[in-house]
């Protein structure tokens, strides 16, 4: 199992804390089938330009770091761009963190934090004394490649400009509520300082109800993302991975999204291991695949 | 009222790791409790900014101006950038350089003072080392961390702090269908 990003330095009191969707994001993306599939659409065979990997709704950025830290297992190649957007500036912060470290200990060589193993344990005949020169030179290709570009403040996409997304991920706010936060206005997106206690905790309990509430039947922010997703994904090789909740109609999901025609699919993946607890979660994965889809990019050298 | 529904995403995740069920991510959930050392990537956070490659992907944020050209780039105002040094790996600036718009680099470079981007967007037979480098210098170790995106359409300011640029908008141009409720 690839480790799980460090996010030790992330204060959950207004920013989602990492917990089981998020790690069957994790999971799904670096499962083996997953990743082969992945590899074969990102073949540098068919397209040579780096990836440009975008999460809405980082939160802590587990999920960006991880894709950010792995990306030769997870995609089958190192140079990639990432990108990540929340309407919550600590979110911002923190992501930016969370995939430096993850990008950081990946070519160091650190084990993550399972601690279960460290891939020392698998190199027989490395005497231990010297292994972290070692590793460092097996994972020196890790980061020299890997760009982090910036996290933004905003409402999901909305400054990314069109067809430009190779990999999309989203961990909606996927709970029904009976009604919806608002976003926050621009001006919220700055510190202040002078807040009293009762203060603070309302703005603490406002950040996190952008996190899980999701109004009618958990979907009202991811439909504005889905309908999004024609637009600012590379309509050759891009895809969207969604998580979703069984409330939110993941077959039904799945069905509108195939009946968007121009070679859109939808699959539902992680159904299976996840049937524990109250709620079913699974992630979906769309894209194009009708013909043209995942052959050279609409750009051209030159 | 808050405080209970805050804790619904996360509840019914309890749930499922009280049930006792050994899978990777329970083990993920239970790993990423603990804590390793901090390190120098930390400061290295802290002087983190925006790279300046990400203004090829990104444009004005307010919906009515996706479809002029104009909006894009976005122009940088009263800008403070930094340099950080990041490790030069040519062929990455090469694979690159299709995915740029080189109409709207030239306008950034302008505007951040790089005098070296040249008109026309160089092919294999003219990319030579220290062009590449250039570029590279421009796109990735240039960071912006304080100062405006302006939008060539709608005049819309986008402020950057700390490397962080805010998109969010003001009541009357977002479109966002909660605002309204």
């Amino acid at each position: 199992m690839i480790p799980t990003p460090s996010t030790s330095h992330v204060s959950f009191d207004r920013i989602y804390e990492p917990a089981e969707d998020s790690f069957l994001l994790l999971d799904t993306i670096s499962s083996e089938e997953e990743s082969a599939w992945l590899c074969r659409r990102f073949s540098k065979e068919i397209d040579q330009s780096p990836l440009f990997i975008v999460e809405a709704g980082t939160g802590s950025g587990v999920v960006l770091a991880f894709a950010a830290a792995n990306p030769k297992e997870i995609f089958g190649r190192s140079d990639v761009l990432t990108l990540g957007t929340d309407v919550n500036r600590d979110a911002c912060k923190a992501t930016r963190q969370t995939v430096l470290r993850a990008v950081d200990d990946k070519r160091m060589g650190y084990p993550g934090e399972d601690g279960l193993f460290s891939r020392l344990d698998l190199m027989p005949g490395v005497d231990p004394g010297e292994s972290g020169s070692v590793l460092e030179v097996e994972n020196a290709e890790t980061g020299k490649e890997t760009h982090f570009l910036a996290s933004m403040t905003t409402d999901l996409c909305a400054p990314l400009r069109a067809r430009n997304v190779d990999v999309l991920f989203f961990n909606p706010p996927y709970v029904p509520t009976p009604d919806m936060p608002p976003l926050p206005p621009p001006s919220t997106a700055d510190e202040s300082s002078s807040m009293s206690k009762w203060e603070k905790f309302e703005r603490d309990s406002y950040l996190l109800s952008l996190t899980y509430a999701g109004g009618l039947d958990g979907m009202e922010t991811t439909n504005r993302l889905l309908d999004a997703i024609p637009e600012v994904l590379n309509p050759w090789r891009g895809v969207a991975y969604v998580l979703l909740c069984g409330q939110n109609k993941p077959e039904m999901v799945k069905e509108r999204i195939c009946d968007w025609g121009g070679g859109w699919t939808a699959e539902i993946l992680g159904a299976d291991n996840m049937q524990a607890g109250w709620e079913r979660l699974v992630v979906l994965r769309i894209c194009r695949d009708g013909p043209g889809a995942a052959s050279p990019s609409t750009v051209t050298k030159g | 009222m808050s405080l209970q529904k805050v804790l619904g995403k996360t509840m019914q995740l309890d749930d499922r790791k009280s049930s006792g069920e050994k899978t990777d991510r329970l083990r993920r959930s239970i790993d990423s409790a603990t804590t390793i050392p901090n390190r120098e990537v930390d400061d290295l956070c802290e002087a983190f900014v925006m790279r300046v490659i990400t203004i090829n992907f990104i444009t004005c944020a307010v919906k009515a101006c996706k479809a002029s050209a104009s909006s894009f780039p976005l122009h940088f105002q009263d800008v403070e950038v930094e340099q950080q040094e990041v490790h030069f790996e040519p062929a990455f600036i090469q694979n690159l350089l299709p995915r740029i718009d080189w109409t709207g680099l030239r306008t950034t470079a302008i505007e951040l003072g790089f005098p070296t981007v040249p008109d026309i967007k160089p092919n294999n037979d003219t990319l030579d080392e220290p062009m590449l480098r250039d570029l590279h210098r421009l796109l990735l170790e240039t960071q912006v961390v304080e100062g405006k995106l302006v939008c060539g359409n709608c005049g819309h300011e986008y402020s950057i702090k700390d490397g962080i640029a805010n998109f969010l908008l003001p009541d009357h141009l977002g479109s966002s269908p909660s605002l309204e409720t």
